[in-house]
């Protein structure tokens, strides 16, 4: 996980929007709503040293730059 | 004293008050760590020794003296090599890196200076040695004050008009003057930056200007300034908190965005005003004919 520069590291969901991620390698994390989306954004991005990226479709990336 | 012993001590004077000169001319770029300005100066006192040396070796017919300019003139080149890999060791970890090109124009005028001293102290030197040690200290001073001349560059603010921008967001991608910089996903994070980011736009005056402010090393730099100045709250690991630069496509104007210690935007505008302009950045597309006709 060191260097892994520009891929996306993590996906967070809304359920209404299962529809809108397909797998690809990154973890995906299916949320309730979007305080818990943000929670878990916030959580996430700092564990792994990287960016939350807002996909404006109810999906959150996480890309470290 | 005899003539020899005045013409070297009048040399060495020369080329330490030149380099003296220099150094507090340019504090601000200086990394400001104090054994570099110990190195510094004893560079400049071996270059200083070395131009006073070359005028009674010519004179009593040493023609050797010559060749060991030119050994000299290597060795520059190496310090300056030297000085661009302790730069670029340094640059791995900070956060808002100076940028190769930065790097480099600073390796170069540290070498350019050198040879600055060598000369102030051989002319000096040259005037000490036919007529009197005082003639010397004078041309000294006015050599001086030419080198003064010629290492200023041109600063940001000469080539470019900066004013204050806007932070927006639109949904969830930070937009200044319509230019979109980064897409902020977490909620927080958009808020702090609405609360304390600022950002500046930079308008090139001519396409010259434009040319430079489209190179990455400049941008880069104006970054590393600006950062320096203000302090920066970004932290390892909290990437959202990156100073940005971009184009503005259709003008070339730059938009700058940075979340800064000081929330102060006149200094924000003076810090980019600031920023030395790169040598390297430098093309000049109106000097060409075809740029002057592209230009209209």
């Amino acid at each position: 996980m060191g260097e892994l520069r520009g891929s996306i590291l993590a996906v967070i969901a809304l359920l209404e929007a299962r529809d809108k991620v397909a797998g690809g390698g990154a973890p995906v994390f299916f949320v309730e709503n979007e305080d818990e989306r943000q929670k878990l954004g916030l959580t996430l991005s700092r564990a792994l040293d990287a960016m939350a990226h807002d996909l404006e479709n109810g999906v959150l990336i996480i890309v470290r730059h | 004293m005899d003539v020899l012993t005045q013409t070297l001590l009048t040399g060495l004077t020369a080329g330490l008050l030149c380099r003296l000169y220099l150094l507090k001319s340019d504090y601000r770029r200086y990394p400001g760590y104090p054994h570099s300005v110990v190195t510094h100066l004893s560079l400049a006192a071996i270059a200083s020794l070395i131009g006073a040396v070359a005028v009674p070796a010519l004179a009593a017919r040493e023609y050797t003296a010559i060749t060991f300019l030119a050994l000299v003139a290597q060795q520059f080149r190496e310090i300056r090599n030297l000085e661009r890999q302790s730069l670029a060791e340094l640059e791995e970890r900070e956060l808002v890196p100076r940028g190769r090109d930065y790097i480099e124009g600073i390796a170069r005028v540290f070498e350019s200076r050198n040879y600055l001293v060598m000369f102030t102290s051989l002319g000096a030197s040259l005037a000490a040695f036919y007529s009197h040690w005082s003639i010397g200290l004078a041309l000294a001073l006015l050599l001086t004050h030419i080198s003064g001349h010629l290492k200023r560059g041109q600063y940001l603010g000469e080539i470019a008009v900066v004013e204050p921008a806007e932070i927006t967001f639109r949904g969830p991608f930070l937009t200044v003057n319509g230019v979109v910089l980064m897409n902020v996903g977490l909620r927080q994070s958009r808020e702090k930056i609405l609360r304390e980011g600022l950002a500046a736009v930079i308008k090139p005056k001519n396409d010259d200007a434009r040319a430079v402010l489209h190179d990455a090393g400049q941008r880069q730099a104006i970054l590393h300034t600006v950062a320096t100045l203000l302090g920066t709250k970004l932290d390892i690991g909290e990437q959202e908190w990156t100073p940005i630069i971009r184009k503005k496509i259709d003008t070339g104007e730059l938009v700058l965005y940075i979340l800064p210690n000081e929330p102060d935007m006149e200094c924000l505008l003076e810090a980019v005003r600031m920023t030395p302009v790169l040598e390297s950045a430098v093309t000049r597309p109106l000097k060409s004919r075809v740029g002057r006709a592209a230009a209209d």
